[in-house]
């Protein structure tokens, strides 16, 4: 009886937190990972944009004017450049939501779920088509 | 032209900001708040494109910094998600391929007469616990077999609510022209997913807002990653919407459980109604 609550409030809060646990525990997590993944690249954008923001402010040259191509980063990235670390991080930012996709394709697959196989695949395919048409 | 930190933090930290609070309550990316304000704002020197490339930024880190939350807290319906995604993805490929042979004229009229009548809608249907809790008698087999009904827990009347989804295609349709529009307009396209789930679809409206937050992350991506390698991203710009979007999903999570969902859908109606009268505008020539 020890998580039993006493009062009103503490009742209503006691009531809120197992509705809410029962809910996390009965909706299937096949995507345990994805809620992770989007934080995860969230944030290690928002700290490598921060950090570039931080030295262009420090050397007070001015903020960088254009973003570096994928294949021109990893130079400029080992002396911390600005334009390379900002470049970087909206990079990471961009390449999360695609990331999510690929690792609900995984869940999919190891669930063996058919239908929804063959929705993530369609959906990454759309995701390089789109980036096909750009390039070209 | 190169802004200085204080400017930056002045003229973009603090509008991001505002718009990361917007998109994570009202389901949107924000780039339609994003993109007139840094082509309108003087001294900032945007292009049209270079604009709409920082705000799909910004709609990415809309979209991921909110639906992290929404998905740890299964309001998110991930599955709905999923089967929708295949059509705003296409949809945006077809947009941004026909973007050049549109009559924009006709598109905006359209698209405001259509955003008029679903403000409409949402306001005169009501979803209150009585509503949530009636669930809809039929769910069509395509529903059954992807599995889209779900249920989800509602901090606003500490309550479990479980829903079905109906009419799949219609949502699937809607989502395809949500995609269209993204694709020619640079937008997230949430202004139109949102009714449509909810309206439609018949998601409880919390759950079709954190849906679409999820799905917009990749409609943006496809578009944004033309963007960035075509050099339009600029990159003080954006990094500083991206922090400043950041901060503003934290606390526009936050709000989004805790307000009752009538107050939610009468806000997403003014929104709606805004943006209707705005694209009236443009088409009729009143707003450049």
């Amino acid at each position: 009886m020890k998580d039993f609550p006493h009062g009103a409030g503490d009742y209503a809060r006691w009531r809120v937190n197992i509705l809410r646990r029962a809910v996390v525990a009965e909706v299937a997590d096949i995507n345990r990972g994805i809620a992770h993944v989007l934080r995860g690249g969230v944030l290690v954008s928002v700290g490598v944009l921060l950090a570039g923001l931080g030295i262009a402010a420090f050397e007070g040259r001015g903020m960088p004017t254009s973003v570096l191509e994928p294949q021109q980063l990893l130079g400029p990235l080992s002396t911390l450049r600005p334009a390379a670390l900002l470049s970087l991080g909206i990079l990471v930012l961009i390449l999360t939501p695609v990331v999510r996709v690929a690792l609900s394709l995984v869940g999919f697959l190891r669930e063996r779920d058919r239908a929804y196989i063959g929705i993530a695949s369609v959906v990454l395919l759309n995701l390089c088509v789109a980036f096909l048409v750009g390039v070209l | 032209m190169a802004l200085g930190l204080v400017e930056l933090v002045v003229f973009i930290l603090v509008p991001a900001f505002l718009a990361g609070v917007a998109g994570s309550v009202l389901g949107i990316g924000g780039g339609i708040f994003l993109v007139p304000y840094l082509t309108l704002m003087p001294g900032l020197g945007l292009s049209l494109q270079e604009a709409i490339a920082t705000s799909l930024i910004g709609v990415i880190a809309t979209s991921s910094g909110a639906a992290s939350v929404y998905v740890r807290d299964r309001l998110t319906n991930l599955r709905l998600g999923m089967f929708l995604e295949v059509a705003t993805s296409a949809g945006a490929i077809a947009g941004a391929l026909v973007a050049v042979y549109v009559n924009t004229v006709a598109l905006f009229l359209t698209f405001g007469a259509v955003v008029a009548f679903a403000a409409a809608y949402m306001l005169r249907t009501r979803e209150g616990p009585r509503e949530r809790a009636e669930l809809p008698a039929e769910e069509t087999g395509l529903a059954r077999r992807l599995g889209l009904s779900s249920v989800y827990f509602d901090p606003e009347d500490g309550a479990v609510y479980r829903y079905r989804v109906i009419r799949p295609m219609a949502g699937f349709a809607a989502s395809a022209v949500a995609g269209g529009v993204s694709g020619l307009l640079g937008v997230g396209g949430g202004f139109i997913k949102v009714p449509a789930m909810n309206v439609m679809m018949r998601v409880p409206v919390k759950v079709a807002i954190a849906t679409s937050n999820f799905m917009i992350g990749v409609t943006a991506a496809a578009s944004a990653l033309i963007y960035f390698s075509r050099g339009l991203v600029e990159p003080g710009v954006a990094a500083m919407a991206v922090v400043g979007v950041f901060l503003g999903t934290l606390v526009g999570t936050r709000v989004l459980v805790r307000v009752p969902a009538r107050e939610i859908r009468i806000l997403f109606a003014a929104l709606l109604g805004a943006v209707g009268i705005a694209m009236v505008g443009k088409g009729l020539g009143v707003i450049p």
